[in-house]
This record gives C-alpha cells, sequence and structure tokens, in this order.
C-alpha cells in the first residue's frame, strides 16, 4: 500500500517551495522520489530511461509548484505528473526490456542468494506482463493494485472518472491473472495452479 | 452484487477499505459463487506476491545526481522542445492577451496613457478606476494612477506604487515607467531605472510582467530587483523563482539568491527604424532529442558518439539564436570527456560553462566537477580556486558547503595553511554544524597553536 508522508509537513514544504527556498526543494524531492521511482519503473519496466524520466517528473513538479492548489494531496499530484511524463516517455521510443544482467538495478531484497535471484527472475516476469498492457490499463492497475492508492486517489492521477479506472483495471486484471497462470513463477506462488 | 462487482472489488478487499457491508455482501456472494470463488483465491496469492516485486529505491549516490541534475534542469531555460504538451490548449489565450498587451506596450512605449512627472509640475490624472497609488515626497497623500499612466521621476528621488492587485514597486529614480494591463495581467514597462518588486502569489492565469529595453521578467509571486540600464541591466531575485526572458527569446528561470545580466542588446530597444534582418543559415537543432541520444550514448559508454552528436550543435551559429540547451551540451561534453577517461580536456570543459549567459547553479555544478577532477591530478591550487569559484557562482547553490569544504581541503593539502585557515574560517562562519565542522576546528585549533 502506498507510504504517505504526515499531509502537513508537505503542506509546509510545499508553501515554503513556492516561495523558491531551495531546501524545500530538496526535502519534497527526498521524500518522494522513491515514490515516484517505483510508479515510474513499473510504468516503464527495466529502462535505461527510469533516472531521466524521474527527474524530468520532478522538474516539471516544481516548474508547475504554483499551480498547485492542494485540491489533492502533492503526492497524489506528482503521481499524476509521474503518470503522464512515463506515458509519453512510453510513446517515443518503443519499450525494449533491458536484460536484468545488465540493468543499472536489481530488486529489493533481503540479502539471501536465493531469494535475490528469485526476486530478479520475478520483477522480469512481472515487467514482461506488465508491457502486455496497454498504457492506461497499465497505469490505472499499477496505481491501485500494486502501489494501493484508493480508486478516487488513482481517476485523480491518470486523469480519468472512477467508473473508467474501474474498466481499466477489470480488464487489466483479466488479462494479468490469465497471463500470470500461464507463467511458472506466479502459477508457483498461486498453488502450481498451471494451465494449458 | 454481479460477479463483475465482486471481482472489482477484490484489491480494496484485500486492502480492507471496504465497509463492513459491502464486505459482507462480498463474502456472501464469494461462498455462492465457486467462479468468483477461484478469481479470489488467485487475486488472493497473486497481489502479495507482484507488490513484493518491488524495485529498489535509488541508492543514496544516484538519489544525489539526481537532486543535482534537477536543480540543474530548473535553473536551465525551458527548451520548447521539451515542454510538456497542454492539455488544454485554452491556457495559451490568457498568455497570448498578455503577450499581445505586452508588445503594443513595447511598440508604442511613448504614446501611451497619460504621464505622471514627479518633481516638476505634475499633470492632471486620468480619473479612476485606480490601478495603482502613487507615493513619492511630493506626493505622501497617494496619487490614484489608472491602466496605462505613465510614471517619470526626477534623479535622486524615491517612490512607491501600491498596485490593486497586491503588488508593492518600490522606484528609484532617474526612472520611467508606464503601468498597462488589469486585474488579471500587469504588465509594468520599465524603460530606465531601478525597481524593487513585491509581488503577492498570482493564481493561475494571472500574470505580472516587468519588461525593460533588454528584457523581461515574468513572476508569480516574489520579490525582486530590476536595474534597466541601456546596457548591463540585470534581476535580482530575493524570494521566489521568476522567469527572465531577453531580447533574443532565451528565457531564464532565475531563483531566490540568483542575479541575472543581460547582455547587450544588439540593436536599439524601441528602434526608431527597424533593425536589419538577418538570415540564419545554420541547420535546426531540436535539443530535446539531441540531449537525450547524447545521454544515451553517455550512459552506453559511446563517448565518441556523444561527442559527435555535441560538437556540431556546439558550433559557432551567426545570425541564429542560441541554442537553449548550449549550456546542458556542454556539461554533457565535459561529462563524456570525463568518463572517458581525458580529464585535462574535461576540466577545461566544465571551465567553459563558466560565463554569464549560464545560470548559476550550472556554473557551480561545473566549476565544482573541475575542482574535483583538478584535485584528482594535483593541481591543488587550481582546484582550491575553483572550488572558490563555485562557492561564488551560486551563494545559495546545493554545492555550497562541498565547494567550501573542498576549498579548505585542498588548501590544506597544498600546504597553504593560510589559505586553509581562511577557508576553515568561512565554513565555520557559514555551516558551524557542517559535515566539515571538526576539520575547520581542527585547522583553526592547529593555526592558533603555533601562533607565537
Amino acid at each position: 500500500v502506498a507510504d504517505r508522508s504526515p499531509p502537513l509537513e508537505v503542506a509546509a514544504l510545499v508553501e515554503r517551495a513556492r516561495s523558491g527556498e531551495a531546501s524545500a526543494f530538496r526535502e519534497l524531492f527526498r521524500l518522494h522520489v522513491s515514490r515516484v521511482h517505483r510508479i515510474v519503473y513499473r510504468m516503464v519496466g527495466a529502462s535505461s530511461d527510469v533516472d531521466d524520466l524521474v527527474q524530468t517528473v520532478f522538474v516539471e513538479g516544481f516548474r508547475s509548484l504554483p499551480g498547485f492548489r492542494g485540491e489533492s494531496l502533492f503526492s497524489t499530484w506528482l503521481g499524476r505528473i509521474a503518470v503522464r511524463v512515463s506515458m509519453r516517455g512510453k510513446r517515443r521510443p518503443a519499450l525494449t526490456l533491458i536484460p536484468l544482467d545488465t540493468a543499472p538495478q536489481s530488486v529489493a531484497t533481503t540479502g539471501d542468494p536465493h531469494e535475490a535471484a528469485s526476486a530478479k527472475e520475478g520483477l522480469r516476469r512481472l515487467d514482461a506482463l506488465l508491457v502486455t498492457l496497454r498504457p492506461k490499463k497499465r497505469a490505472a492497475f499499477v496505481l491501485h493494485a500494486l502501489e494501493g492508492y484508493s480508486l478516487e486517489e488513482t481517476a485523480a492521477m491518470v486523469g480519468a472518472s472512477v467508473a473508467a479506472v474501474k474498466v481499466r483495471i477489470h480488464d487489466a486484471r483479466r488479462e494479468l491473472e490469465r497471463r500470470a497462470l500461464k507463467d511458472p513463477y506466479f502459477a508457483e506462488r498461486v498453488g502450481n495452479k498451471e494451465r494449458p | 452484487m454481479t460477479c463483475r462487482e465482486v471481482q472489482d472489488a477484490f484489491v480494496d478487499l484485500q486492502d480492507g477499505r471496504l465497509d463492513a457491508a459491502s464486505e459482507l455482501r462480498v463474502h456472501a456472494h464469494l461462498e455462492s459463487c465457486a467462479h468468483c470463488r477461484e478469481h479470489a483465491a488467485n487475486w488472493k496469492a497473486l497481489l502479495p506476491a507482484m507488490r513484493a516485486l518491488v524495485p529498489p529505491p535509488p541508492t543514496p549516490m544516484r538519489a544525489r545526481r539526481m537532486e543535482l541534475e534537477i536543480e540543474r534542469r530548473i535553473a536551465e531555460p525551458v527548451s520548447l522542445a521539451a515542454r510538456p504538451r497542454r492539455r488544454w490548449p485554452l491556457y495559451g489565450v490568457p498568455l497570448a492577451v498578455a503577450a499581445a498587451a505586452a508588445l503594443v506596450l513595447w511598440l508604442l512605449p511613448r504614446k501611451h496613457g497619460p504621464t505622471v512627472v514627479v518633481a516638476v509640475p505634475p499633470p492632471v490624472v486620468a480619473a479612476p478606476p485606480a490601478f495603482a497609488v502613487l507615493t513619492s515626497t511630493d506626493k505622501p497623500a497617494g496619487e490614484r494612477l489608472a491602466a496605462g499612466s505613465r510614471v517619470v521621476l526626477a534623479s535622486g528621488r524615491n517612490a512607491t506604487l501600491e498596485l490593486a492587485t497586491l503588488a508593492s514597486l518600490a522606484l528609484v529614480g532617474p526612472a520611467e515607467l508606464t503601468l498597462a494591463g488589469d486585474d488579471q495581467h500587469v504588465t509594468v514597462a520599465l524603460e530606465e531605472g531601478r525597481l524593487e518588486a513585491k509581488v503577492a502569489h498570482r493564481q493561475p492565469g494571472q500574470t505580472f510582467v516587468v519588461a525593460f529595453p533588454q528584457g523581461r521578467v515574468e513572476v508569480r509571486g516574489t520579490r525582486f530587483v530590476v536595474m534597466a540600464k541601456p546596457v548591463d541591466s540585470w534581476v535580482r531575485v530575493d524570494e521566489g523563482r521568476v522567469a527572465v526572458f531577453d531580447h533574443d527569446g532565451g528565457e531564464w528561470s532565475v531563483g531566490a539568491g540568483e542575479t541575472h545580466e543581460f547582455a547587450p542588446p544588439p540593436a536599439p530597444i524601441f528602434p526608431a527604424v527597424p533593425a536589419p534582418r538577418h538570415v540564419c543559415s545554420s541547420p535546426a537543432v531540436s535539443c530535446g532529442p539531441l540531449t537525450q541520444a547524447v545521454r544515451v550514448a553517455i550512459r552506453g559508454g559511446a563517448y565518441e558518439r556523444a561527442e559527435s552528436l555535441i560538437e556540431p550543435a556546439l558550433r559557432p551559429r551567426p545570425n541564429c539564436r542560441p541554442l537553449v540547451c548550449r549550456n546542458e551540451l556542454g556539461y554533457l561534453r565535459a561529462e563524456a570527456l570525463r568518463e572517458s577517461g581525458r580529464l585535462d580536456e574535461a576540466v577545461a570543459a566544465y571551465k567553459m560553462l563558466d560565463h554569464r549567459d549560464a545560470p548559476s547553479t550550472t556554473r557551480q555544478n561545473a566549476l565544482y566537477a573541475a575542482a574535483q577532477l583538478e584535485r584528482r591530478l594535483g593541481n591543488l591550487a587550481a582546484a582550491r580556486a575553483d572550488f572558490d569559484r563555485a562557492v561564488a557562482a551560486a551563494p545559495g547553490g546545493a554545492l555550497r558547503e562541498e565547494a567550501m569544504l573542498g576549498a579548505m581541503e585542498a588548501a590544506e593539502r597544498a600546504g597553504d595553511h593560510v589559505g586553509a585557515l581562511a577557508a576553515a574560517r568561512r565554513y565555520l562562519d557559514t555551516f558551524p554544524k557542517g559535515i566539515g565542522a571538526a576539520q575547520a576546528r581542527r585547522i583553526v585549533a592547529s593555526e592558533r597553536g603555533n601562533a607565537p
């Protein structure tokens, strides 16, 4: 489920950043970089562009800070920019998955090498599943199902109605479930229910 | 409850977001529907499995690099190619109206509106609606000014303009300005003089512009000072961030503590005779795709390719507008040289960014990088000088503390006790609890011990 920073603290930082205080920009970046990175990564996969896209999210966010009216949480507002930047970033080149051996990062693990290898493989397979979804469905599924945002927050972040988001998540879930059960990694976790 | 409604609720059910009644209805449906029960069981296993596959957050080093890159990009002028597509094209309408108003004002500065002359017999000013109230030693009670009014201030005189749109302008003579606009879009055309502005935060769609011969400043809520002169005009920002546009279309973002100096205009500001038109014959450069391609090349270790992409774009472009990404390309060129091990050339490339057209944070980043390389190469005196220049380039910049520490360490390693002591004292004055405070105190203490 999405981790949240204390809204009052963030609101004060946003106000200070609005008046151009550099330390507030930095603090906002540090508070939100992990979440933005996760959303962008889930949207574009293990691409070498992830860091560039994360930077673009913050640059666009900070530049348009005067337009942030505080009607939603800052994290939701930034998430909306992250989704938009990721979708725009995906539109330019065709998405290509980098083999994880050469990828710049590996999945977060506890240190057990077997677990690390398994998680690495799992992340690669999850990317392979998500990449099959159309971007709008992928965004809705990532935000609601994987990142734990509510339907209303997801709708605000993808700029669509709650009803439209429900349809996208429903379709994404059906497609993913069908494919996941054919994937040995996920089928094993569901209980070896691999189907022909 | 239908099967679809139940399946749509799987995630909320697992996250505990359903109210008690809904949860009861979902469970009741699941008990009676084998199809939904099977899907629910699948997602009960799949969702935690998928959520557990979390890509690791950026390492502190990567996050720091991102942070610096973000600060650099914010300080860079906005590249048209890199601008996000606006979802609502109607945003352009108020901006176009404001731009048109500014253009008219620019072209007809001396035929626009009544004139208020301070310290000479004042003319009768057009009646309200009041747009601003002018207060000066001659007019202590204040004088109401309408939009279109012109204010001329004699040498040595000061005046204050309180605008109805929550802005306060302090004017130092000799100065001339014209007020234009309305509640939503305010334009102050400053032909000459010093103006200190304190502008309340603008709502989206509202604009506040100070236009002057060598450029203009657009703000949304900030404090800044404009000095308009025939040459060497400048803008200093005390609070917030402003967009600065120079006469040839270049755009800059200037933040608190930073000063932007304008290059001399190539032609008269309010030309009586149109300036001759020059044709730009250099090939067009699209900054967004180019910088992206360079970054990909550097990341992939293709440094020669990166240079071959950058070099043509940085060639002189007579009669052309300067590339908005020229500083970014210069920085990337230096990075490519550094990554490829050509450290001396990298140092020179970084130092080439230390010019007044480059944003102060870019200058600081470049000088800091050059100083680090010089320290690695053993050129401690040069390193110290560049660390000092990095501090001076952006006094409020992110690398200020690191640059001060670098100067102190370089002086100490070079055996320059006087320089090290001065650098240590400066560091302690600025960062008494900084990460290098202990080291600085040690230098100060050892010098005290050496004193006769």
